[in-house]
């Protein structure tokens, strides 16, 4: 069944086919909407535009190569968060991003959404150092650079990451990583109602921010806290009293928070991470105040040349 | 162009905005503005003018807007890419009086400021409740945030927390029409088109950032400083390398070569650098206390692998003072061997540093002149420091050339040829090496959307169009050659 709206579903496995599909779409005069897997869809009626067809690119899947000296890596951009992953692992390197959902890379990135890890290292696109695009007239343009650190030209990355997929599509992204923690641990935070812990989201995430320590860090997470430990590992009460201290610390500000104590079980910490994702998501389309820029159509319309810029 | 270059109209609504005394046209003060840091480009403005607030500013770049006229705002002109000039006739926003810290929020851990804050100023006022602003360029006692912002500033604590962008969370602006805008705000939900990190390196041909919202991290609870001698550079580059591949993650990794321990120690920052090693390296580490005495110690073991002519680790504040003491006036020192000097800006990837290092003596060694260097290893972030001497057109022509082998080399290696200062008047020429046409069109198409007269400071940041360059009456001519005269 063809999603809501949608006049046809395109699937592209290669970024040649993509541009291929794209190419066609202007041709033809076909307004597209991009998708990475659209796990996410439940989130888009409040964009979607009805007359779109649907681009995916969740099909472009795989590494391209990982950089252990640099800590860098490039990937096409339907791979998903968790082959990422696993990629990463076996190089002892992560993504401070992470949802333990389904969903594309490029998504995560481009769905516009905080990032768990924000209190810990900002923005989920300050881990991009530069991408391939193809623009609504099958144009093909890099942003950024493969290095760490650069500030030649404007930063078309942040632009297009912001994006939510409606200046350009993305096929390729080459990441900043982070050492991979050898411990984790997570903390459970008290029960709360879904109302409370909305409100306990913003009020953890808005802060913008724990020190990005490189050994203990904290998710600033309504309904858990999950603190990951580098180096060797530590007694259970040791870790323990580790986290603790640090999340009275972090929490300090927000009144009435006071960590329960932790819990070692990543499948209970997943489950309540997408729980608390969910929460958040759905208080969001059901009218998530967003003032969409007034600079929005001015800045498509560099991007999209002579076609119809990408749909929401 | 002095007073009488400014049209007695533009003066009064000027005046009127701003003051009659913030309006300045003598002679010592547009001398005194004509350009940034890299003094090879020079241009008088027609005036200075300083705003005390946002409004004052909006209201001048209204009076600009309408008359047609060039204009630059400008923090405390440390840039060093000659990104601050404005052809004859224009005008320089001097936002040095809009210096207030209107606000630390210590619940969220965010800082509210005037642009015209000094970056290490805000750094005090954070100590104060345990936080701090993480971005620290060389100059961050005397730059300012907006020019911080604008340039995208990077310094040795950015290997671990990050260039500037990732630390601004919004930005209070006039568009180049005078018109007032927020572009994010604290709290970074980041739904929106992202115009906040667009503004951070944009040389300030976007707009002007009147008011910056940043994010503050707490104080690491304990820091651990370590430094290490050695034979050669490549000898600390492998070292760097080892820290890295051992998973740690410090906060900073600066090295120096034997030039610029020369330099220091021939100076009066000498901090006692051992004179007969071939590079030093400086590592620290921060996090909780066991945290960090755990990563000191690998630290220490690792940079003992790699034939250390000496290590030292830091006991105590004085201490770490006293190690950082040579990096900090190492610029300082090495401005002063020769009547000019160049401090280049490249990047590669880290695996790379031994190679560009290498490349880089031997292209000083073909120029003849002197080169020091130091450099941000973590980051790749290399900055080779020429001494010339400027009034000898034959040495200018050979440090040009130097430089711009020496960043070609950077991109065929796959690295950028600016990391924190930015392309200015100076890089220009090599933005078409670094991206394709297509690419540069559309940022040329993106300032037309933000900037459609090109009278927020022109010409700066992208390749110029022939004949434009002719507006900015430079000190001498850049050589675009690419090879030495035989
Ligand atoms: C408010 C909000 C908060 C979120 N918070 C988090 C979080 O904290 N942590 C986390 O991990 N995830 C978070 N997410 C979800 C994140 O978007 C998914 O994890 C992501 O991986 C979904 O991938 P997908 O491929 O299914 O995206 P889709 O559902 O297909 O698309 C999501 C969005 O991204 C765009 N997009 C996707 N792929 C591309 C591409 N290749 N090129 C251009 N645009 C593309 C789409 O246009 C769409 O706007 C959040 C999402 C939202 C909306
Ligand atoms: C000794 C020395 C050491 C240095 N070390 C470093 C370093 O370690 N790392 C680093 O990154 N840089 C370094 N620099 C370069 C320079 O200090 C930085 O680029 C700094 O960010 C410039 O700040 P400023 O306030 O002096 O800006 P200015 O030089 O006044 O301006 C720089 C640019 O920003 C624009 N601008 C300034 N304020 C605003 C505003 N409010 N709104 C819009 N645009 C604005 C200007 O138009 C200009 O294009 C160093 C410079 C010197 C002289």
């Amino acid at each position: 069944m063809s999603p809501l709206g949608t006049q046809q579903l395109l699937e592209a496995r290669s970024a040649e086919e993509a541009r291929e599909m794209v190419q066609a779409a202007a041709e033809a005069g076909t307004a597209l909407r991009i998708r990475g897997h659209a796990s996410r869809a439940w989130l888009h009626p409040i964009d979607a535009r009805p007359d779109c067809s649907e681009l995916r690119l969740g099909g472009l899947r795989g590494m391209r190569w990982i950089d252990a000296g640099d800590r860098t890596c490039r990937v096409q951009a339907g791979t998903s968060l968790a082959e990422l992953d696993e990629a990463l692992a076996e190089a002892e390197l992560m993504l401070p991003f992470w949802d333990g959902s389904a969903g594309s890379v490029a998504g995560a990135f481009l769905g516009g959404g905080p990032s768990l890890f924000g209190a810990a290292w900002g923005m989920p696109r300050d881990q991009v150092l530069g991408a391939r695009w193809i623009l609504p007239d099958a144009r093909e343009v890099r942003s950024g650079t493969r290095v760490v650190k650069s500030v030649a030209g404007y930063d078309l990355t942040r632009l297009l990451l912001g994006s939510r997929g409606r200046l350009a599509a993305c096929t390729e992204l080459t990441l900043r990583l982070r050492p991979r923690p050898r411990q984790w641990a997570f903390l459970q935070a008290p029960e709360t109602t879904p109302e409370q812990r909305l409100g306990s989201c913003l009020a953890v995430r808005l802060p913008g921010g724990s020190s990005a320590g490189q050994d203990l860090v904290l998710w600033s997470d309504p309904l858990a806290v999950p603190a990951a430990v580098r180096a060797e590992p530590l007694a259970p009460q040791e870790l323990e009293d580790a986290v603790l201290a640090r999340l009275r610390e972090a929490l300090r500000p927000q009144r009435g928070w006071e960590p329960s104590g932790v819990h070692a079980d990543e499948d209970a910490l997943l489950r309540d991470l997408n729980q608390g994702l969910s929460v958040f998501s759905v208080a969001r389309s059901t009218g998530w105040p967003r003032a969409d820029s007034n600079w929005l159509p001015a800045v498509q319309a560099v991007f999209a040349g002579s076609a119809i810029p990408f749909g929401g | 162009m002095s007073a009488t270059g400014l049209p007695p109209l533009l003066r009064q609504r000027l005046e009127a905005a701003v003051g009659t005394e913030h309006v300045l046209t003598d002679a010592g003060s547009l001398l005194a503005y004509e350009s940034d840091a890299l003094t090879l480009f020079r241009c008088q403005p027609g005036a200075v003018v300083l705003p005390a607030d946002a409004q004052q500013v909006q209201a001048c770049v209204q009076v600009l807007h309408e008359a047609g006229v060039p204009f630059a705002a400008r923090g405390a002109g440390t840039g060093l890419s000659g990104g601050l000039l404005v052809p004859a006739g224009g005008v320089i926003l001097a936002l040095s009086r809009m210096n207030r810290v209107l606000e630390i929020d210590v619940e969220r851990r965010v800082a509210r400021c005037e642009p015209g804050v000094v970056n290490a100023v805000l750094g005090r006022h954070a100590a104060q409740h345990g936080l701090r602003y993480a971005p620290d360029p060389a100059s961050q006692t005397v730059s300012t945030l907006g020019g911080n912002a604008a340039e995208n500033a990077g310094g040795p604590q950015c290997f671990l927390h990050g260039n500037t962008t990732q630390h601004v969370l919004g930005v209070e602006v006039v568009l180049a029409d005078g018109r007032r805008e927020t572009w994010g705000g604290p709290h970074a939900l980041s739904d929106d088109l992202d115009l906040r990190g667009f503004a951070c390196g944009s040389e300030g041909s976007v707009a002007v950032l009147t008011g910056l919202i940043l994010r503050l991290i707490p104080q690491p609870e304990a820091v651990g400083t370590l430094f290490g001698a050695f034979a050669d550079v490549a000898t600390a580059c492998r070292a760097v390398s080892a820290i890295v591949a051992a998973g740690l993650q410090p906060l900073a990794l600066e090295v120096m070569d034997q030039r610029a321990i020369h330099a220091v120690e021939d100076s009066v920052y000498r901090a006692g650098l051992p004179r007969e090693a071939g590079a030093v390296l400086i590592v620290e580490v921060e996090g909780t206390a066991a945290q960090v005495e755990r990563d000191a110690a690998a630290v220490e073991a690792l940079l003992g692998e790699h034939a250390p002519l000496q290590i030292e680790r830091a006991q105590d504040e004085a201490h770490r003072l006293r190690i950082w003491k040579g990096r900090k006036g190492a610029g300082g020192a090495l401005g002063r061997l020769a009547p000019d000097s160049l401090v280049m800006d490249g990047v590669v990837p880290r695996s790379h540093l031994a190679e560009i290092m290498e490349f880089v003596e031997e292209v000083a060694e073909q120029t003849g002149l002197p080169v020091a260097n130091l450099f941000h290893a973590g980051d790749g972030n290399i900055h080779p420091h020429f001494s010339y001497d400027g009034r000898d057109p034959d040495q200018c022509a050979r440090v040009e050339i130097a430089s711009t082998k020496i960043l070609l080399k950077c991109l065929e290696l796959d690295g950028s040829i600016s990391g924190e200062h930015g392309i200015g008047l100076e890089k220009q020429h090599l933005m078409e090496s670094q991206f394709d046409a297509e690419e540069l069109a559309l940022m040329q198409q993106l300032r037309r959307v933000f900037n459609p007269a090109d009278l927020l400071n022109p010409g700066k940041g992208l390749p110029m169009k022939r004949g434009c360059a002719e507006a900015f009456h430079r000190h001498r001519h850049l050589t675009l050659d690419e090879e030495f005269p035989a």
